[in-house]
């Protein structure tokens, strides 16, 4: 009797641990991520494409979630977008806990790389790390297919801050 | 009148010479000069080399990117299917293993043995070839078609239309190659997919 407490106890806990991680690194269509962008005023958000089989992607992850903390009472939003398929989404969400990070994550939830990769980006060649940088109010939006460093990263959004509407 | 258009186009040369450099690669419909690379056997490899055949299926791919990897047996399939039929595959590692050591000419000879390469996998030392071609990322394709004028870019992009989850709907350097056969142009002749980003050089 005992045992099928503990074990229904543990299935909760797991299932509502496996509940959080799916509200927490929701799976975004191309659309709702450009309606969060559209509509997001005067803060400047520093969207980073990455994957979790993506070496130098999970290195430069420090440099964002270190951006975000260091601007954290300004109108700045760092969000980590994933291409990984979806098979993987479960690695995703294993690899966010693991690493613990605080800025948000989301899943890109597109498969067709010739209708999405060109509408986050002309100028984006598909590879990654990329990095799409947007202020709605000042109408800027800068695409980079580059590695960062925290410095070239912080240059780049103080950039943007700077700039004049 | 006559100063307005010239100083119209000096400006039209000065604004295209200060315009960022996008893509300064070849184009579709360039013809593409050869080159000598060599390959895990040790030996130079030429476009000249293959007298027989139509075009060439060139591959910029490494050891270690994992979509790259994932397409490695669709690569040999490739190769397999279209050899014969005059298109043979040819695979260049663009990147540099002062950056990455998993990237090394012995690693190249390692992973061609592994994976049964049927097709040359070439080392592009200091990127010379990658650059001509502007690749950017592994895997990425250039469909050539041999004419009397030389070697012809028909086509630019991904293998097929699913590059992470390895179960294509569209084929399409298949689907060039065929239209190539058919004496028409490729459509789409340019396509995207995610890869991993080449490991340039640093410099010194």
């Amino acid at each position: 009797m005992k045992t099928a407490w503990i074990c229904a106890f543990a299935i909760a806990v797991l299932s509502t641990d496996l509940a959080t991680a799916q509200e927490r690194v929701p799976l975004v269509t191309l659309n709702e991520l450009e309606k969060r962008l559209q509509n997001g005023g005067d803060t400047t958000f520093v969207v980073n494409l990455w994957a979790t089989w993506c070496a130098p992607c999970v290195a430069e992850m420090p440099h964002f979630e270190r951006l975000q903390a260091e601007y954290r009472l300004k109108p700045l939003r760092v969000i980590f977008v994933s291409l990984d398929a979806a098979k993987y989404h479960d690695a995703v969400r294993r690899f966010v806990d693991a690493k613990g990070l605080k800025n948000e994550v989301w899943i890109l939830d597109e498969k067709n790389e010739q209708h999405f990769i060109p509408l986050i980006s002309e100028e984006w060649s598909g590879a990654i790390p990329a990095t799409l940088f947007v202020n709605t109010s000042k109408g800027v939006r800068i695409f980079s297919e580059q590695e960062f460093d925290y410095q070239q990263l912080e240059r780049d959004y103080l950039a943007i801050v700077q700039q004049n509407q | 009148m006559k100063t307005i258009s010239l100083l119209c186009m000096v400006l039209s040369v000065v604004i295209a010479a200060n315009a960022p450099v996008f893509n300064e690669g070849y184009q579709i419909g360039d013809v593409v000069e050869d080159f000598s690379l060599k390959n895990v056997d040790g030996n130079k490899v030429s476009l000249a080399d293959y007298s027989d055949a139509k075009g060439f299926i060139l591959i910029f791919t490494c050891n270690t990117c994992p979509v790259a990897k994932g397409y490695e047996d669709r690569i040999i399939a490739l190769d397999k299917k279209y050899k014969a039929q005059g298109y043979p595959v040819i695979a260049i590692n663009p990147n540099d293993a002062g950056v990455e050591p998993r990237e090394s000419f012995e690693q190249m000879q390692q992973r061609a043995k592994e994976k049964g390469f049927t097709f040359p996998y070439l080392l592009d030392p200091d990127h010379v070839v990658t650059k001509r071609f502007a690749a950017t990322h592994t895997p990425h394709t250039f469909l050539l078609q041999k004419t009397s004028q030389g070697n012809v870019l028909q086509y630019i992009g991904a293998i097929d239309d699913d590059s992470r989850g390895g179960n294509p709907q569209t084929k399409f350097v298949e689907d060039a190659i065929a239209a190539l056969n058919g004496g028409s142009t490729p459509n789409p002749n340019m396509t995207k997919a995610i890869g991993c980003t080449i490991k340039w050089k640093k410099a010194s």
